[in-house]
């Protein structure tokens, strides 16, 4: 009944799930702020100039998002949506910190672009740019909140990048080997599709790993969580588990598979699936990065991450 | 009714029992049960106790939907909508500052924590909330760096405690508010100096900037509302579910009353609210039985004898409960109706067997002799007067509205009940506990003074007054009901039929157009004042003071779905088995769609289709009774205009843009879509882009109240409606019918079809299946609360008429075998069509004073049969009296009237003395529903009463029917 107005909660941020993870040699007797500050470090920052994912073959990265448990009735499929996209973590512009480009690359938005533009100065809101190729035309949005769901997904923008660690007090709890499989979105024949016919199966071979396990309580008030507790390699700093709690209630995980991507450097990884589900109602999405579509530090001019690359993206 | 009416004792005719080919049934019966009379009682203290068990598993509920043939197409449109798209239990809160405006900082945070505690309450989908405080209310401006700005209104975490940051926060607010061209007119409520509404659309239904201006700078914002939706599975537990709502608005009414005045409405807090009402006046019952306990004792002055009639009705009214129970029947409200009408029916069967049995045993001092006389001479007279109680509830069970079938089988199973728990109960368990002797069998004086009276009004040259009286009742009754309005119209031919009403009229047999129909709802489930109210105070009943008050600060308060459909359809999505393992497609594009890969498809792709929906969405907001609507084809107006807005001026200056992207419109506004018209956006392609970017941008569900996301081939227009009048109702939906019909060929419309249709049996999103009776009518139908009301008019119409006729038919012929007399016959249905004319005419005053709570819709019809079955009793008792009486008295007219109006005349006036008594309950709740069928009924039986009475003799002695006047 009530028209709603998300419309722009566009993927401008789906860049930013090919960030090349830092593999930092921990520092002994670490605390919770250092931790974190080495997580939002490892999550955000790159150890490569640029990287993408493309499309190759049939396999592309890929979101997937299913509706709560009340709502997905027999027949009820997913929502599925291709992406390329392009980090380029040394722009020209030295106030840029970096420039990532999206393109959606199948369904009734292809072709559609969004361009997001960093500063260094963390004061300054990102750029964000929209491609419309039916309207021919850009337009340029303003950042999203931090409790806006990105890309449609469960996930929020706040975790996926505007979120930084002093936004949360942080507290080891301790430390302990990971002993879990992470999940991962598991679909009825009828839910897959041309691109979710090979999503991966549960990853286990993490467990064993020693992991910091740290609490974060947000300082924002009356925020959609009280705190949450995530579970970090004590060498990659990768996050493998977090789990958001509120009121002593569990009400959404995200689990994150991080891999490494044969470069002679090893502390370069990246997050292979991300799957987050919520407590609440069951909602959950997956986002899968195939192997095969990434390539870093390719040999790229800057001026591809221009508009024009988006507007020419479709006719290539 | 058969109280009493039947003689007893030795000073009437009627010792004879009833005999059967010579064969003396009753006094078998009598026999048997006197012999078996330990397993009798027992077996029936121990059904009851097993029944009394399930009581506590009656499924009382309230949904309109349950209540009405499924198999109608409205109710199946609504039904579809609901299932398919969710909104079908909406709640609204509406909150009205006392002083200032809703910008303040303490109401604001007011808003959103109600907001938040709301969307907790059990059942709730807080997805389909809306308000000031949801997530999806967002900017449609300008961020200052000129970038498009479409963060949330309110932010998550609500105002900031500090006051600098707070004040930015809410001048944010304000503004985005002041701009909200979608959820502004439905969610904050404008008032003038004066007090009046200021509304955001004009009267053509447009909002522009000249519009919101003048709002803006004539109007305070002062009230807002929030809006909750509530799944279905509420209406399993209602009761727990509103005392949660009622506790959640008791807090905040604690807190803020004195600065907030709280107002609250919607289909699920009206229904649950209804079975709760009945509940909390269960107390009344207990005022009934004291006053029945009353007319006993004034009846037989002992108090056993008083206690054990109701002790009879009680175990058929438990038996009745539990079996109501025990087949887990949904029931609403309205069956309330079913023990106490077995009260008010089963007391006077058991004032009868009791006061027979007090005259057996004072004659012979022997309680089995007394025991074993009361039953045989009572049962067959009880059998025959609960055969025609039965009449109406027969005739009713054979429509096809649920509640109808639940008064008609439970009803004939608890009148049946009552041979066995008063005739035979009763006087097996006197004959163990015998009254001492007394005269409580004996008439009473006032009696015998009335019959006195009665008889020199009857036999002397008053006897015309009565006449008048009939006749005078006559001409209002069809005054009232328009009968000449009605009857001139279908006289009227085809040559009248020019006249829209009288063409009406003629379609739908309406003879008696003056009693409307159709129904109000709301009125129909709650009075807008109770007696009891006024009495201790203020009389108004909240549920309707708030609705009313609701509905003249929002847009509108009931909605109609209206379900939109491609008709050519779309293949059916691919499945895994689709691809390959090498992922290349072996299912082609021609037998299943890959929403990824293939061209698109689904009508809501297509700009023409839009726009013509748009169209149509334009007139329905121009439409007077529409206040508002909504449909994914806002989305994509709205989101034209955001995206070709010129770069850094606010979208709303450019309202012009709101408007689905035709190559007329882009063609007018050359300028915003690339300024050459020889390269205009393709239309299709723009529409398909808006779609994708708002189903991949929405969080996963979030579109579904308004648009299939999986086939974009239908969707739901959502129109918000200013009335409740069962007249302007009916036109609305006729109208809206006769637009779409008219525009059916247009572009864009001659692709699609509305509402579920005739034949069809389609499935919803959750499974469920919806099949619609062929109906030969090509109206599309439409849902919500509207569709549900037309669907109520519908069944009215098939029923007022239908119903009490097959009552009458069966009534008039069991009366001419029981008396073997076609003239005798004549006379009593002659007399029910009397009592019925009245009914159409009570229904005919209360549509004139505009009283929908009991005007002729079809939960007050009811009470057309039932009431033909129980009154026709008055009659039926009276003639065969005077047969007997005349047989007794050797044929003096006068001396035989006299007694007959003694005995029976009194039996009746205190039959019905416990019939109104019994109605106390029913009158006295807050529930419109029981008190328009108990004031019914009441009306029929007090002039059925009258008509037996005082005029049945007189048809009697001028039409001298041989099964009076030919006994010896």
């Amino acid at each position: 009944m009530i028209p709603q107005h998300w419309i722009f909660r566009l993927p401008v941020m789906t860049a930013s799930l090919l960030v090349a993870s830092a593999v930092m040699s921990a520092p002994p007797a670490m605390d919770g702020d250092a931790i974190a500050r080495e997580v939002y470090t490892a999550t955000h920052g790159g150890l490569v100039n640029n990287a993408v994912s493309k499309r190759h073959g049939q396999e592309s990265a890929v979101i997937v998002n299913r509706v709560p448990l009340a709502m997905r009735h027999a027949g009820r499929r997913p929502i599925v949506q291709t992406f390329d996209t392009f980090v380029n973590n040394q722009p020209a512009n030295p106030e840029l910190e970096s420039i990532r480009l999206a393109i959606l690359t199948s369904g009734k938005a292809k072709d559609a672009g969004v361009m997001l533009e960093n500063y260094k100065d963390t004061a300054r809101s990102s750029v964000i740019t929209l491609w419309l190729p039916a309207l021919r035309k850009f337009r340029r949005i303003s950042e999203p909140a931090h409790d806006d769901v990105w890309f449609g997904s469960t996930i929020t923008y706040g975790e996926i990048s505007l979120r930084r660690p002093e936004h949360e007090t942080h507290e080891l709890l301790g430390e302990e080997v990971f002993n879990d499989c992470l999940p991962v979105m598991e679909l009825s024949d009828a839910e897959k599709g041309r691109y979710t016919l090979n999503m991966p199966e549960p990853q286990c071979e993490h467990k064993g790993r020693p992991v910091y396990v740290l609490k974060s309580t947000t300082k924002f008030s009356k925020w959609w969580y009280d705190y949450h507790i995530s579970e970090i390699d004590k060498e990659s700093f990768a996050l493998y588990r977090t789990v958001y709690y509120k009121d002593g209630e569990k009400v959404k995980s995200i689990f994150i598979d991080w891999q490494p991507l044969d470069r002679p450097d090893p502390r370069i990884t990246y997050p292979r699936f991300i799957y987050a589900v919520m407590h609440t109602d069951g909602k959950d999405s997956m986002v899968f990065v195939p192997r095969s579509t990434i390539a870093l530090d390719v040999d790229l001019p800057d001026e591809f991450w221009t508009e024009k690359t988006m507007e020419n993206y479709g006719t290539e | 009714m058969s109280q009493d009416v039947n003689p007893g004792g030795d000073q009437t005719p009627a010792e004879k029992p009833p005999r059967t080919n010579g064969r003396d049934w009753a006094g078998t019966y009598a026999r048997w049960a006197l012999s078996h009379r330990k397993l009798l009682i027992f077996s029936l203290f121990a059904f009851t106790l097993l029944a009394a068990l399930f009581v506590n598993k009656i499924d009382l509920r309230n949904d309109p939907d349950s209540l009405l043939p499924l198999s109608n197409r409205y109710i199946s449109t609504n039904l579809y909508a609901d299932r398919h798209y969710g909104m079908g239990n909406l709640m609204v809160w509406g909150f009205v500052v006392k002083d200032g405006d809703i910008f303040q900082p303490w109401f604001i945070n007011m808003l959103r924590d109600f907001y938040l505690d709301a969307a907790k309450l059990d059942y709730a989908k807080p997805v389909n909330f809306a308000g000031i405080p949801s997530p999806k209310l967002r900017n449609l401006g300008l961020s200052e760096d000129g970038s498009l700005d479409f963060k949330r209104l309110l932010p998550a975490s609500g105002l900031s405690s500090d006051p600098e940051e707070q004040h930015a926060q809410i001048e944010y607010l304000r503004k985005g508010l002041e701009h909200h061209l979608v959820m502004e007119p439905l969610l904050v409520y404008y008032r003038d100096a004066d007090g009046n509404k200021c509304n955001l659309l004009d009267e053509n239904g447009r909002m522009d900037s000249a519009t919101v201006a003048r709002v803006q700078t004539d109007c305070k914002a002062v009230g807002t509302f929030i809006i909750g939706d509530f799944n279905d599975k509420l209406k399993d537990a209602p009761v727990a579910w509103v005392e949660s709502a009622q506790a959640l608005l008791a807090k905040y009414q604690a807190e803020y009353g004195d600065r907030v005045e709280f107002q609250v409405s919607g289909e699920p807090w009206f229904l649950a609210s209804m079975v709760q009402e009945i509940w909390d006046k269960a107390w009344l019952i207990g005022i009934s039985l004291l006053i029945v306990l009353l007319i006993l004792y004034h009846q037989f002055r002992h108090w056993g004898a008083a206690l054990l009639p109701l002790l009879g009705v009680g175990m058929t009214i438990v038996l009745t409960l539990g079996l109501m129970g025990y087949t887990q029947f949904k029931l609403t409200t309205m069956m309330a109706l079913t023990p106490l009408l077995l009260l008010a029916i089963g007391i006077g069967h058991a004032m009868q067997i009791t006061r027979r049995f007090l005259q057996e045993l004072e004659r012979s001092g022997n309680p089995e002799k007394a025991a074993y006389e009361s039953i045989r001479h009572t049962i067959v007279p009880a059998a025959l007067s609960i055969g025609t109680d039965l009449h109406g509830f027969v005739a009713i069970s054979f429509v096809d509205i649920s509640f109808y079938k639940a008064y008609a089988w439970f009803g004939i199973f608890g009148l049946t009940t009552l041979i066995l728990t008063t005739t035979t109960l009763i006087p097996l368990v006197l004959m163990w506990h015998p009254p001492k002797l007394h005269s409580g069998a004996e008439e009473r004086p006032w009696t015998i003074h009335l019959a006195r009276g009665l008889t020199r009004l009857l036999t002397g040259r008053w006897k015309w007054l009565p006449v008048a009286a009939v006749l005078g009742v006559i001409w209002l009754s069809a005054h009232e009901a328009q009968l000449g309005r009605g009857v001139s119209a279908i006289l009227a031919g085809e040559a009248g039929r020019s006249d829209p009403e009288v063409a009406r009229i003629q379609d739908e047999f309406d003879i008696m157009p003056g009693a409307e129909k159709g129904i109000d709802y709301p009125r129909a489930a709650y009075k807008d004042h109770t007696l009891m109210g006024e009495l201790t105070g203020d009389g108004d009943v909240p549920l309707i003071s708030d609705l009313m008050s609701l509905s003249e600060m929002m847009p509108g308060v009931i909605t109609a779905n209206i379900v939109v459909r491609s008709k050519a359809g779309t293949l059916p999505p691919c499945g895994a088995d689709a691809w390959n393992a090498d992922g290349d497609r072996i299912i082609g594009p021609d037998r299943c769609w890959d929403e990824q890969e293939d061209p698109v498809q689904g009508v809501f792709n297509s700009a023409e289709v839009m726009e013509a929906l748009a169209r149509f969405e334009d007139w329905l907001r121009g439409y007077p009774h529409i206040g508002f609507s909504v449909s994914y084809v806002q989305f994509v107006k709205t989101l034209n205009m955001m995206l070709n807005a010129p770069d850094g001026e606010p979208p709303l200056h450019h309202m012009e843009l709101y408007a689905i992207p035709t190559p007329e419109h882009m063609a007018a506004h050359l300028a915003n879509y690339g300024g050459n018209i020889e390269d205009l956006p393709d239309p299709d392609a723009s529409v398909r882009l808006y779609n994708g970017i708002l189903s991949t941008s929405a969080g996963a569900g979030e579109l579904d109240a308004f648009v299939n996301t999986a086939s974009w081939d239908e969707a739901v227009i959502v129109a918000f409606v200013n009335t409740m009048d069962p007249v302007e109702s009916h036109r609305t939906i006729r109208d809206i019918q006769d637009w779409l019909l008219a525009h059916a060929d247009d572009p864009g419309m001659d692709k699609l079809r509305f509402g579920v249709e005739a034949g069809e049996r389609i499935t919803a999103s959750d499974g469920h299946t919806v099949t619609v009776e062929t109906q030969d009518d090509p109206r599309p139908a439409m849902g919500g609360f509207l569709g549900v009301t037309e669907a109520t008019r519908d069944v009215a119409f098939e029923e007022w008429i239908h119903a009490p006729l097959a009552t009458s038919t069966t009534v008039f012929l069991m009366s001419a075998i029981m008396f073997r007399s076609w003239l005798a016959a004549g006379i009593l249905i002659a007399l029910c069509f009397i009592t019925l004319l009245t009914q159409y005419g009570l229904g005919g005053y209360m549509t004139a004073i505009k009283e929908w709570s009991a005007n002729l819709a079809f939960h007050t019809q009811v009470a057309l049969s039932i009431a033909m079955g129980l009154g026709v009793d008055y009659g039926v008792y009276m003639l065969a009296r005077l047969r007997e009486e005349m047989c007794y008295h050797k044929g003096s007219w006068k001396e035989a009237l006299e007694a007959t109006l003694s005995s029976t005349g009194g039996a009746i006036i205190l039959a019905v003395a416990v019939l109104l008594a019994s109605f106390i309950p029913l009158m006295n709740t807050q529930l419109a529903n029981l008190w328009s069928v108990s004031l019914y009924i009441a009306e029929a039986l007090v002039l059925d009463l009258l008509l037996a009475l005082l005029f049945l003799p007189l048809l009697v002695e001028w039409l001298k029917p041989k099964f009076v006047f030919a006994q010896k």
